[in-house]
């Protein structure tokens, strides 16, 4: 996939756990997960907000495009 | 930061209200459905029962002069034959029940309502194509005894058939729309 999420290094990077960040977002563990492997077709913008807020980033901290070298 | 929970307040209340219209009207017109169901079934019985010959013959377009009357056989005939689009009629609205019954569930972008509508939309389709086929059947059996110079056939269409083949496009119509629905919230679903 050409846009890869870096949520999981920013988690680590602030030393959040996922569990807090979820329940801050409003959403589930689960779909979190989901969101820091990239297996979701989008995020609401209301989502990145909430993100970038609880771990005072930009989105373009938390999204990198990757030039598919395949193609 | 987007700000979404003031501006959302009042399209959330609308559309809280507009659900709870939904399943309502749903639940009311579920148990219409049944009603209209019995109501047409015990009419129909009822004409062929208590009907005279004269207006059985007027219905039935039948101008000419009757020498007997209807018997009984004949009468329980045109009723079985008679019955045929309403059956068909009755299958629809017993299929759309269930269809008003998930919507007042909740219950509204469902892969069984698209059914259930679509077999609503063949049931009207199905009952209007039979009803001058069954017209014209009942002419002919009317007056095949009862009448002085011999059988009759009449064949009758109406306005009222090319609004019900209509109405059974515009179920249809809205049956893939609700398909097309059902495949917009998926994707939205997917939206983290």
């Amino acid at each position: 996939m050409s846009i890869r999420v870096r949520l999981n290094v920013m988690l680590a990077e602030r030393n959040v756990k996922s569990k807090d960040l979820a329940e801050h977002v409003g959403i589930t563990e689960a779909n979190l997960s989901l969101l820091k492997q990239g297996k979701v077709k989008g995020v609401r913008f209301d989502t990145l907000a909430r993100i970038c807020e609880y771990l005072n980033c930009q989105p373009g901290d938390l999204l990198r495009y990757e030039r598919d070298e395949s193609a | 930061m987007i700000s979404s929970t003031s501006s959302d307040l009042p399209l959330a209340a609308a559309s809280l209200e507009r659900s709870r219209r939904i399943r309502f009207l749903s639940r009311m017109l579920a148990y219409l459905c049944v009603g209209i169901s019995v109501i047409l079934a015990a009419g129909l019985a009822a004409y062929w029962i208590v009907s005279t010959d004269e207006t059985i013959h007027l219905d039935a377009r039948l101008r000419g002069i009757a020498i007997h009357p209807i018997g009984w056989d004949i009468r329980l005939a045109s009723m079985a034959i008679s019955a045929l689009p309403l059956a068909c009629l009755i299958w629809g609205l017993l299929r759309v029940r269930r269809c008003f019954e998930a919507f007042a569930e909740g219950r509204f972008f469902t892969l069984e309502n698209v059914h259930r509508l679509r077999d609503l939309a063949v049931a009207v389709f199905a009952a209007t194509l039979l009803k001058p086929v069954v017209g014209a059947a009942l002419s002919i059996l009317l007056s095949w005894r009862t009448y002085a110079t011999g059988k009759a056939l009449v064949v009758a269409l109406g306005s009222d058939a090319l609004l019900a083949l209509l109405f059974a496009g515009l179920i249809v119509v809205i049956a893939w729309l609700i398909a097309e629905a059902m495949a917009i919230a998926d994707e939205n679903a997917q939206f983290i």
